[in-house]
């Protein structure tokens, strides 16, 4: 909060401009009371950061953790929180009130994620346009219904909500019955998850729906007036956190009078054995499972696809095409080989025309009517600027909702584009950019694949001829000609899938992606090529098929991704969202307020901020008696000492200024002889690098001078430190205790610096390296550095002290040195063998 | 290649235990979160290595220890328990588990354990031959 500083700042100055300072008393009891209340916001800050710490680390590092471990980490972390914030209400006498709004709007949307979303009662149907977020009308609906009101082209429709859904349920008594039938299932048994799913669809299809329902969907066919539509599902939870890419039935070209059937279809299509095994296994609840169902006027398609506004492989940018005669559906399951068209720039950069021998077209009658590609269809079905016109649609969806995009569209028989579907790309995560190296004089079985799944694996190879998925053998490479999306169930346990037809923007390749199983599509005549239980290693890097298995292109880091399908895993992504990120950076920004705080770690830092200058605040409306005295020393920062209580020589209580000498507390007194002995040696010259590091990483605007003048305070008690530094553009918190074997510990927080990120990075390695080995257990996160020293006697803590008040001196500035990262270690050897100094 | 049967309540770990094994090492896992189907599988079907949560609702990790054992007093049980709770685990290990690891726990936690516990259990049966031999010679 720059008032506070601010106001600090004067009353310091104040203080300067009357050097006859009186003596100031004992800190009175309001100032003991925040001490007390000071310690408590301090163990709860130490507290959070190791919480914080621990939920990243379990996230990042291969762990495995269930529900159980979010909700207790995330109640331990809301406890500590609350303690904090009210310390620091209770140390301002109420202020930062509004602190505790923010903690309370934290926790709010922690334990609403926690929860999950619960449907609650609302419209049943709405029209696209006046369909927003939050109304449980599922991702789609919500997604659309922002693109309309962008003025984008959708065809005109409507929806229905989750609540519609589980109104029908409740009604229909489905609910007891699918959740019998559910934990019924065997899990482990694909046949028995199979009936437990026709068996909840039967009597979804039998059950009549309720009637406003019924009617609600009769008044809104009749106001968009279309005669045929399409019906697809809408999901809650779809397009954002879980993959079921399709899993839900869409229905297309279906007459007004079929539309309360087919709206139970899609409704009962969830209830797939991949749905459900994913349900129970991943400990969804079938209330997340619940759907909007999405209506639109049916585009009479010349052709359609799919295009993403950037390349799934890597994430660059790229608008990738995909596009058949017809119907999409002919695409979307990998029934005909599309022609894939790339755009970089906004210009084509290639093009590769797909056979597309079958097409789909609306049926007269209803439905979908799969047929011969007709003679006069030939070529490529978009020219090349309906494909120039099309990427930029796509590129101005990207750039409304931020992120690349998925979507679905349709080219009508007048030559109009319009947007079926809009949804985040999913990227490949983790390693996207390894590549093993390249194979020379290996036996390529086949070549030029598309990659729909990038990564390598080997296994025997499974030609599957049916649509039976449950026959794939676990570890197999299977090889196919389709590629769909039913394949999606065996994802947990093949080794790796080839398609001869098929495309990256497949279901089946979302899938797969997400699962992190390598697939190569458009491998052509893989299963003629190909011996059935012949060993195969498929490289997804490159798009080739070898004979054997070839080790070489098999060590590449395996990523857990199965660890990432969990719901642990999700969920923790998503309360994390609220408690990790860091928005509060700079204590002068005009967002460090307590409104601003959006997540936990952005509490704890204004938290921790305020905390200290609170202590010091209390004395501005106390006589001069206020315990604040200026340290006097050598080193050319001014420092200002509060004692609580034995942390100085009898004899200073008399004046406002106090020496080296006169320091009783054991911490502050041995920290003090460490800085001391090192001084302040000033700046360190800078070479040009160095130079311009400080200039980019200085770029806040900051002014140098400014920080290197700022406050130091030193709290002190006999056996207390909390010593909160700014040495030359980094920020030191040194908090010590020296009581009991069992109570005693030094902490240390160290973050900032001048220079680039890089440079600083390699600063809080070095000190890391020093750090461990004076036994200090350190955490590094970026630039800032956390660590902590405990279950040493008291005597040996000092010593410790005592080189640590070295090692920040030695420190301070040393980022913009370090251009390279052999000094950390150069470094490292010479503070410890040299009598822990640097000869710099 | 083992044979593994592990129980928690917690299906999103029971998933995960299955899918981290299963593909990270040779051995098949069978999963239930019922301690009850469990032991019904137990006394069905053999197993090398039983890993078990051990706080379940109905029949707790420590009693499935204790039935398993008395069915099979080779049986090798590992347990897993929640954060916090290392006094059940060493109740645990004091009445015959062979392992215990706390949640959460990196992967290569489990299946160095497993591979101690396969390896041990190998060692057993040799054990148990060379006995066995050794018996028949003195006879």
């Amino acid at each position: 909060m720059p008032g506070t500083i601010d106001r600090l700042r004067e009353w310091f100055a104040r203080k300067r401009r009357a050097p006859e300072l009186t003596a100031p008393a004992a800190p009175p009891v309001r100032l003991l009371d925040r001490y007390h209340h000071y310690k408590v916001l301090l163990t709860a800050n130490s507290a959070i950061l190791s919480i914080l710490a621990d939920l990243q680390t379990k996230m990042n590092e291969g762990f495995l953790f269930d529900m159980h471990y979010v909700r207790t980490a995330c109640a331990r972390l809301g406890e500590e929180v609350e303690a904090l914030v009210g310390a620091l209400v209770s140390m301002s006498a109420g202020r930062y009130g509004t602190l505790e709004d923010a903690r309370r709007e934290v926790n709010r949307r922690i334990e609403l994620e926690l929860a999950g979303a619960e449907v609650r009662p609302g419209p049943l149907a709405l029209p696209l346009k006046e369909i927003t977020e939050g109304r449980f009308f599922g991702g789609k609906a919500e997604k659309l219904g922002e693109a309309v009101r962008l003025g984008l082209p959708v065809p005109p429709g409507f929806a229905v909500s989750a609540y519609g859904q589980k109104l029908f349920f409740e009604q229909a008594g489905l609910e007891e019955f699918i959740q019998e039938t559910v934990s019924r299932a065997n899990i482990r048994d694909l046949d028995s998850l199979r009936r437990a799913g026709e068996d909840i669809r039967a009597k979804i299809l039998a059950a009549p729906l309720p009637e406003e329902l019924s009617r609600a969907l009769a008044e809104q066919l009749a106001c968009l007036g279309a005669r045929r539509v399409s019906v697809r599902s809408s999901a809650l939870q779809e397009d954002s956190q879980v993959s079921f890419a399709g899993q839900f039935e869409s229905v297309l070209n279906v007459p007004r009078a079929e539309v309360e059937r087919r709206y139970k279809e899609v409704i009962a299509s969830q209830f797939t054995p991949r749905a459900l095994y994913y349900c129970r296994a991943s400990g969804f609840s079938y209330q997340e499972l619940a759907m909007g169902v999405l209506i639109m006027q049916m585009v009479d398609a010349r052709a359609a696809g799919v295009l993403y506004t950037a390349d799934p492989r890597e994430g660059t940018a790229a608008t990738i095409i995909n596009s058949v005669w017809g119907l999409g559906s002919v695409a979307v399951g990998g029934h005909a080989e599309p022609d894939i068209y790339r755009l970089e720039e906004g210009w084509l950069v290639s093009q590769r025309v797909g056979e597309k021998a079958r097409m789909h077209i609306a049926d007269a009658e209803g439905g979908v009517l799969e047929i011969e590609r007709p003679p006069e269809m030939k070529g490529p079905s978009l020219k090349e600027p309906q494909v120039v016109q099309l990427a930029a649609l796509g590129r101005a969806v990207e750039k409304h909702f931020g992120v690349p995009q998925d979507i679905e569209w349709a080219l009508d028989a007048a030559g109009k584009f319009s947007l079926l579907q809009a949804r985040p790309l999913r990227l490949m995560r983790g390693k996207a950019r390894y590549r093993p190296p390249q194979l020379k004089g290996a036996q390529v079985l086949l070549g030029g694949g598309v990659i729909a799944s990038r990564g390598a694996a080997a296994g025997p190879a499974y030609l599957l001829e049916s649509e039976r998925a449950e026959e794939i053998p676990p570890g197999a490479v299977l090889v196919t000609r389709r590629a769909l999306p039913e394949y999606g169930l065996a994802a947990d346990r093949v080794a790796a899938v080839v398609c001869e037809m098929g495309s990256a923007t497949s279901h089946l390749a979302t899938v797969l992606r997400e699962a992190a199983v390598p697939a190569i599509f458009g491998a052509k005549g893989a299963t003629s090529l190909v011996t059935p239980g012949a060993l195969v290693t498929v490289d997804a890097y490159y798009g080739n098929i070898y004979a054997g298995r070839r080790e070489e292109l098999l060590q590449a880091p395996r990523e857990d991704a199965v660890l990432r399908q969990t719901r642990a895993w999700k969920m923790l992504t998503r309360v994390l969202k609220h408690i990790t990120p860091l928005h509060l950076l700079d204590p002068r920004g005009e967002n460090f307020r307590p409104e601003c705080c959006t997540t936990y770690h952005d509490i704890t830092r204004f938290a921790h901020e305020q905390a200290m200058g609170e202590l010091f605040q209390v004395s501005q409306n106390l006589d001069a008696a206020s315990g604040a005295r200026q340290l006097k020393s050598n080193i050319p920062i001014a420092i200002h000492v509060i004692d609580l209580g034995g942390g100085l020589r009898e004899g200073a209580a008399s004046r406002g200024e106090v020496y080296p000498e006169d320091l009783r507390s054991r911490p502050m007194a041995a920290y003090w002889r460490g800085v001391s002995a090192i001084g302040w040696k000033g700046p360190k010259p800078l070479d040009l690098a160095g130079f311009m590091s400080v200039v980019m990483g200085s770029a806040t605007g900051t002014n140098v001078q400014e920080r290197l003048i700022e406050e130091n305070y030193a709290i002190i008690a006999e056996d207390y430190l909390n010593f909160s530094s700014r040495l030359g553009y980094h920020f030191a918190t040194i908090d010590a205790y020296l009581g009991t074997l069992e109570d005693s510990y030094v902490s240390l927080t160290f973050y900032g610096g001048g220079a680039e990120l890089s440079r600083r990075i390699r600063r809080v390695q070095f000190l890391t390296r020093v750090l461990q080995h004076l036994d200090f257990r350190v955490e590094l996160k970026g630039d800032s550095l956390s660590a902590r020293l405990d279950g040493f006697e008291p005597r040996i803590l000092e010593e410790k002290l005592e080189v640590l008040g070295r090692l920040i001196m030695v420190s301070k500035q040393l980022d913009v040195t370090m251009d390279s990262d052999a000094l950390v270690e150069q470094y490292f050897q010479e503070f410890v063998h040299e009598g822990y100094n640097l000869q710099l | 290649m083992g044979r593994i049967l592990a129980v928690d309540d917690e299906l999103d770990m029971l998933a995960l235990l299955k899918m981290i094994i299963e593909g990270y090492s040779d051995h098949q896992v069978a999963v239930t979160n019922s301690p009850v189907e469990a032991l019904e599988l137990l006394g069905k079907e053999k197993y090398d290595l039983v890993i078990t949560d051990l706080k379940m609702p109905g029949i707790d990790g420590l009693e499935l220890l204790d039935r398993a054992r008395t069915m099979d007093e080779d049986m090798l049980v590992m347990v897993i328990t929640a954060y916090g709770s290392l006094e059940s685990a060493e109740e645990a290990m004091a009445r015959g588990a062979f392992e215990f690891i706390t949640k959460p726990f990196r992967k290569e936690q489990v299946l160095l354990a497993i591979d101690k516990a396969m390896r041990w259990r190998e060692m057993v049966r040799q054990n148990r031959e060379l006995k066995k031999r050794l018996e028949g010679q003195k006879a």
